[in-house]
């Protein structure tokens, strides 16, 4: 009981610290929606502090806790699509169809100062969790496979895809989603 | 196309494939020009991506381990559902803000003006503003009163913006602080606010852009005892190219 009480107190305070790129993470994986984000980031910290103990000082908890981010709003798309009469479908398809999911509720624009970073948040969730953590946060392709808790091939093919599409975007050769339908109007 | 796979060409254009292969593949591309325009395609400028990493979205929620902890504790309940119950206590942002909104009493106060302003535009609606007809004397009128509650003079050209229309002044506090609000139109209807606060003598501060709650852009910046956001649903270099504006008028304040 001391132990868990102690390592609990150890993970409110590296919670506090990696708190903004927490936040930043949960938008990644919720393609920039504010509600969710924020119910993944609450939700987070709540799994974290319950497996408090698993936590070993000393190693980076800022992987630990985006695995758990990860993991965390897979059992949510999962629990989503079965509401939704879907099924269950397996970890990775869920990481990639999440995008769809999460654009049904209302998706937001400009999250972020940098219209880069917003253009890396309108990508497939997929790869903008890839682009995000090696690009951005500068993780090893290792690192962001076990994060993702996918092979490092895919994680490597989710890049090569997020920057067929930035190129793209940035060229003008296709228009971003959001630009699209703001062009409808 | 030659033998090269996803995973060592990002590797290469990342810059950490081994060296041999790296020159191998390097040679490759001067010869294939399939592969080349393939690895054309995914150049990107990573820099600029890396560059972000100082880069937050400037309103992180709070984490509020005590609703947490309690709703942890309640039997049988879905954790997603038990943090969700727990955000819309919160209520800090998104769906969850817009209830909160409605229900002040259980609502923590927002931690700074600038979000105090941002939930307050966030009620606007375009529809609001267009009713409010008034004629140039009563506007001017408005104005003035409205300069005297921040002790300073307040003109309507001061106000002057290129594609808006000025259609309500509001005075209001917070945190006991006179607060005043300019709320514009611009020709698609969508509503600007440009708000000023008066505050402890601190020392300036340089226009920041900052992106707020429900989509809203924010140009924020002090001088001397005010502080000035100019807010609302645009994009931040319009919201900027307006504070610039209204920068250069209120540097007489």
């Amino acid at each position: 009981m001391f132990l868990k009480k102690r390592r609990q107190a150890i993970v409110k305070q590296e919670l506090q610290a990696v708190k903004d790129r927490l936040w930043r993470f949960c938008l990644s994986r919720t393609n920039g929606n504010r509600a969710d984000g924020d119910d993944l980031f609450q939700a987070t910290a709540v799994r974290a502090l319950e497996k408090a103990e698993q936590f070993e000082p000393g190693t980076k908890f800022d992987n630990w806790v985006f695995t758990i981010a990860v993991s965390v709003w897979r059992n949510e798309l999962r629990s989503r699509k079965v509401r939704l009469g879907a099924g269950v479908e397996d970890a990775q398809e869920s990481d990639l169809a999440s995008n769809h999911l999460a654009n049904q509720l209302d998706g937001e624009t400009n999250i972020f100062v940098s219209e880069v970073l917003n253009r890396v948040m309108d990508l497939p969730k997929g790869q903008s969790v890839a682009v995000l953590l090696v690009y951005v946060e500068g993780y090893a392709y290792k690192e962001a496979a076990q994060i993702m808790d996918v092979p490092i091939g895919t994680v490597m093919s989710r890049l090569a895809a997020a920057r067929q599409t930035l190129k793209a975007w940035a060229d003008g050769q296709e228009m971003r989603p959001k630009d699209a339908e703001s062009n409808e109007l | 196309m030659t033998r090269w796979s996803d995973e060592q060409i990002i590797a290469y254009l990342d810059g950490k494939l081994d060296m041999e292969q790296g020159q191998a593949l390097h040679r490759d591309r001067q010869f294939d020009d399939e592969l080349d325009a393939y690895i054309a395609s995914l150049e990107i400028d990573t820099n600029e991506l890396a560059n972000l990493s100082q880069e937050m979205p400037l309103d992180t929620p709070q984490f509020d381990f005590e609703t947490t902890s309690a709703a942890k504790t309640s039997a049988k309940t879905p954790l997603w559902k038990q943090t969700a119950i727990a955000a819309s206590v919160l209520a800090v942002f998104g769906a969850g803000f817009l209830t909160s909104s409605l229900l002040p009493s259980n609502n923590p106060p927002p931690a700074n003006w600038v979000q105090a302003v941002a939930e307050y535009q966030m009620l606007y609606s375009g529809e609001t503003l267009k009713l409010l007809q008034k004629s140039d004397d009563q506007t001017a009128q408005e104005v003035a009163v409205i300069g005297r509650k921040l002790d300073i003079i307040l003109t309507r050209s001061d106000l002057n913006l290129n594609g808006l229309k000025l259609r309500r002044s509001q005075f209001l506090t917070f945190k006991n602080k006179p607060l005043v609000q300019f709320a514009y139109l611009d020709d698609n209807g969508v509503p600007i606010s440009f708000c000023i606060i008066k505050r402890e003598n601190k020392p300036d501060q340089p226009m920041k852009a900052r992106a707020m709650v429900a989509g809203q852009n924010a140009a924020v910046w002090s001088a001397g005892e005010f502080g000035f956001v100019v807010i609302g649903k645009a994009k931040p270099s319009v919201i900027r190219q307006y504070a610039e504006e209204l920068k250069a008028k209120m540097t007489s304040l």
